[in-house]
């Protein structure tokens, strides 16, 4: 019976340690606001009904530039909105550290790489980041139409910072939209995601 | 010009031969300066040697382990050889974990080295020379991460087998890193999986002190990258991880690497891990070991004791087996104080009573307290086995789980309404006049007795939830096996009396004959039945509404109706028929409500969630995170609407103004979450207290630190004390790292 007041305080002690916060799949995804690049306000509530992809960037991290240098994050951006799909890039870099933008510089840099998101949101203080445990550039989730999560993880299934690898990889997000899309269940629900850390202020 | 023409090679990213045996020319790279050396200044044939991938980081630098951790990439190597040669993996040396803000990766800094072993066929020539070439890819961070690569090479002469060729310059280098790698050990290892949380238990010969110990899993999506927590207890080292949020859980043994550093010096360990219940694991059957210590005990609630259990102090194995014993005695005591429930009373003293009466025929009687002992447990295992089979599917439920479904609820309403109108002489259950256990002789008394078993359980399993459910949710954090075997002594115990009256007819002849009182006994069993009715009705208008609960009420008046005419068209010889029809049309329309219940239950949490000028706030994760952020003390109450014990304690410890003016003088927030319906989130924040039943109550201090759990049963006293030290602040030093 030792075992119950052990494991009661290793569940305690863990607690007290503050982590990024936990998203699920399944549970509604935390609600927010951000600024976009234009400086509007935008809200996740505000596309209830809409599929949403949320994918945290930072263009100088080499795996960003892995899928926009080869073209695969805009494709897959052109895609999705063409069918009605929300796709908000954030940016959680904070003042000072590596990739992060104010508002022109995102509209030049959307520009640049023709990049087809819906909106380039800015997160400097990290907040939202946090909320969703948003770890690397990229690492993508998908919302529902309802507000729930339906995906988790990294942009596709080979860990390299390689162009090369995207044509053999499993595009997750792609393949969640479509299964989405079709009433289907999403196979791959949680993937590890792989890429620069997010540059959190501290 | 040899030089000009080295730098305008290295600029291009391409290496250089070998300046001299055994070592190329290391190659700068960005933050990175990188080499491909030997061990010796020669290669063995027929042998492995052991070669590695210098690499020399810039000052706050870093590369990766094979497990990159929350961001990076594991570094990787391509060789080219020559035929017949081959390269090992890489055999990785303790890695270190490196904080990034609130991320953590696992990697190397400084000066390290990834050894790799080529073997050499035992025909290559000696004195020819060989070139060995490498293509490493690496990602490399600071904050900002520069992947890079390199094509190596290493010219070394090859020597015959058997030869001792001197070391390199680089030996030293090689030498430490191997001498850093994890050494495999075959501790016997125990997953212990709790919603958030993994405890994994590792016993054997040679475990290092838990001071300056770290712990990582080879696999990713295992155990989440923050720190780990380390303790020794009873000869076992104890490491407790979070779990990880992009966890699936595995199909083989995971490996976990233990690594101390201490006074520069490292030292690190290999362990597989079975996790429960994963194919190919090793431990789902205890394998004891060579040394005769007795594991094997052990095994019913350990389903993960993998091979090499031989050195597993005899101590420890023999406090799980105690451990279950007493967890088994305390459900079959639980199953015992349940036949005196309102809701299992009635229906149990009457069959003591029945049982009473066939006291003469003791074969029978036997007979029929076995059935009657094989329904409760069936009842009682059927019950676990779905809720375990709906946990493994993913679904966040508990103890209490049965009456968090309004549908459940309702047919419970039904039934304890059916059986007491049945008690109070409206209506006779079975055909025959006379009640159950009629006729013993044709066997026809003990599949009665079983179903009245089956019955007990269903009855009692109201019951259950509010006042076991803190128990019961214990056993289901076991493993399965464990788990059933609580649920069935649970079963067992609910059975007890009516086993004993018929095993020892002594004790039946204590018991009042029957008589013309027991009519009256059996009017007056009823009431409570009813009132259990009443309070299940409560539940549902808690979870449901006032308006849908209105249906459920209607289809009771139809179902009283129906069971009113059935029992006048029992009394009567000779009942039309046209009777039956029409009684079953009644009752079909008593179920109708049920059927649509799923439709119309809306939920009237908004009323519940935030009552303008309450205490307390409704609970949520992020609410809590937040305030826990900000270093606020907190009090969190998680209940339900048919936790007797929760409202219990509201009534005697939580509803007072000086509970009141406690949280408000002490600034503390109290997050109230409402379980009476499914809810995953409260199901996991359970989970991370192993858990799986309401009450529970936590109080985080102010400034952060190790929550205090208050006990099920509260006081006005305790319940001030604990607020008291939670506003005052922290009493235990702070886990809580401070950000970076």
């Amino acid at each position: 019976m030792k075992l119950i007041p052990a494991m009661l305080a290793a569940a305690l002690a863990c607690a007290g340690l503050p982590v990024l916060a936990k998203v699920e799949v399944g549970q509604p995804a935390p609600a927010f606001s951000l600024a976009d690049s234009n400086g509007k306000t935008r809200s996740l509530e505000e596309f209830k009904g809409k599929t949403v992809v949320l994918e945290w960037t930072n263009a100088e991290c080499p795996f960003v530039k892995k899928h926009y240098g080869s073209g695969n994050m805009q494709a897959q951006q052109k895609e999705a909105t063409a069918a009605g799909v929300v796709w908000l890039s954030i940016n959680s870099g904070a003042p000072g550290k590596q990739g992060q933008l104010d508002g022109a510089g995102a509209n030049a840099l959307m520009q640049t790489n023709h990049s087809a998101q819906s909106a380039y949101l800015l997160d400097p203080d990290g907040t939202v980041g946090k909320a969703y445990g948003a770890r690397t550039t990229p690492h993508m989730y998908v919302i529902d139409g309802q507000g729930v999560l339906r995906y988790m993880g990294g942009i596709d299934s080979i860990q390299s910072a390689d162009t090369a690898d995207i044509p053999k990889a499993t595009q997750y997000v792609k393949q969640a939209l479509a299964e989405l899309a079709g009433g289907k269940p999403v196979s791959v629900p949680v993937s590890q995601p792989y890429g620069c850390s997010v540059k959190y202020g501290s | 010009m040899r030089s000009c023409l080295r730098v305008l090679l290295t600029l291009c990213g391409l290496v250089t031969t070998a300046a001299g045996p055994a070592l190329a020319t290391p190659l700068r790279s960005e933050h990175l300066t990188v080499e491909l050396v030997a061990q010796k200044q020669a290669l063995v044939a027929g042998r492995d040697n052991w070669l590695g991938l210098r690499l020399n980081h810039e000052t706050h630098w870093h590369t990766y382990w094979t497990n990159a951790g929350d961001s990076g990439l594991a570094t990787r190597l391509e060789w080219t050889l020559p035929p017949g040669w081959q390269a090992g993996p890489i055999a990785w040396p303790a890695p270190e974990r490196l904080q990034l803000g609130e991320l953590f990766n696992f990697g190397y800094s400084g000066e390290a080295l990834l050894p790799v072993a080529i073997n050499v066929p035992a025909d290559a020539r000696p004195g020819s020379n060989a070139t060995v070439t490498v293509q490493a890819h690496w990602l490399v961070c600071r904050e900002e991460c520069i992947p890079g690569q390199a094509r190596l090479d290493l010219q070394l002469p090859v020597v015959a087998t058997g030869s001792e060729p001197a070391d390199s310059a680089a030996a030293v280098l090689v030498n430490a890193a191997l001498a850093q790698r994890p050494q495999p050990v075959s501790w016997a290892t125990e997953v212990v999986a709790t919603g958030e949380q993994i405890g994994i238990r590792l016993r054997g010969d040679g475990l290092p002190a838990p001071d300056a110990l770290d712990a990582f899993a080879v696999q990713p999506q295992i155990l989440a990258n923050t720190p780990v927590r380390i303790a020794a207890a009873d000869g076992a080292l104890s490491v407790t991880a979070a779990r990880s949020d992009y966890f699936a859980p595995p199909t083989a043994p995971f490996d976990l690497v233990l690594v101390r550093r201490k006074a520069g010096d490292v030292r690190a360990w290999q362990v597989s891990v079975a996790w429960p219940g994963a194919s190919g694991a090793p431990g789902t059957s205890i394998q004891p070991g060579d040394g005769g210590s007795g594991s094997g005990n052990s095994g019913t609630r350990t389903t993960a004791l993998s091979a090499g259990a031989a050195a597993a102090p005899p101590a420890s194995t023999g406090e799980d087996a105690v451990g279950l014993l007493a967890a088994v005695l305390l459900a079959l005591a639980g199953g015992l104080v349940l036949n005196l429930m309102p809701c299992v009373f009635p229906v149990l003293s009457l069959k003591a009573l029945t049982l009473a009466e066939t006291a003469h025929a003791p074969a029978a009687a036997r007979r029929e307290g076995l059935a009657y002992l094989a329904g409760a447990v069936t009842g009682f295992l059927s019950l676990a086995a779905v809720l375990l089979a709906l946990r493994g599917a993913g679904s966040q439920l508990g103890w209490g789980f049965q009456l968090q479904s309004p549908t459940l609820v309702a047919v419970l309403a039904y039934l304890m309404v059916a059986m007491g109108l049945s008690l109070s002489g409206a209506f006779v259950i079975g055909a025959r006049l006379g009640g159950v256990g009629q006729s013993l002789t044709d066997g026809g008394g003990a599949r009665s007795a079983f179903f009245t078993g089956l019955l007990a359980c269903v009855v009692a399993s109201p019951c259950s939830a509010p006042f076991m459910g803190t128990a019961l949710g214990f056993a289901l954090t076991q493993p399965a096996a464990a788990a059933l075997l609580v649920f069935a002594a649970l079963g067992a115990g609910l059975a007890l009396p009516i086993v004993v009256l018929s095993f020892v007819p002594v004790l039946a002849r204590w018991l009042p004959r029957p008589g013309a009182w027991m009519d009256a006994f059996k009017q007056l069993m009823a009431w409570p039945l009813y009132l259990t009715a009443v309070w299940l009705i409560w539940v549902l208008m808690r979870q449901i509404g006032a308006d849908a609960t209105a249906f459920v009420l209607i289809g009771l008046v139809v179902l009283i109706a129906a069971l009113l005419f059935h029992g006048r068209g029992q009394w009567q010889a000779g009942a039309a028929a046209w009777r039956r029809p029409a009684g079953a049309a009644l009752l079909l329309l008593a179920l109708a409500p049920l059927i649509v219940l799923p439709q119309l239950a809306a939920k009237p949490a908004a009323a519940d969630a935030q009552a303008a000028g309450e205490l307390w706030q409704a609970w949520t994760p992020q609410r809590l995170d937040a305030l826990r952020r900000d270093g606020e003390p907190v009090f969190v109450n998680m209940t339900a609407a048919w936790c007797i014990s929760c409202l219990a304690n509201e009534k005697v410890a939580l509803s007072s103004d000086a509970f009141a003016e406690r949280l408000r003088g002490g600034g503390i927030h109290y997050l109230k979450g409402d379980w009476t319906s499914q809810d995953a989130a409260i199901t996991r924040y359970l989970a991370e207290f192993a858990r799986s039943g309401v009450p529970l109550y936590v109080v985080y201090p102010r400034g952060g630190g190790t929550p205090e759990v208050l006990p099920q049963l509260l006081t006005p006293g305790l319940v001030d004390a604990a607020l008291t030290r939670a506003a005052a602040g922290a009493s235990s030093p702070p886990v809580t790292r401070s950000p970076p």
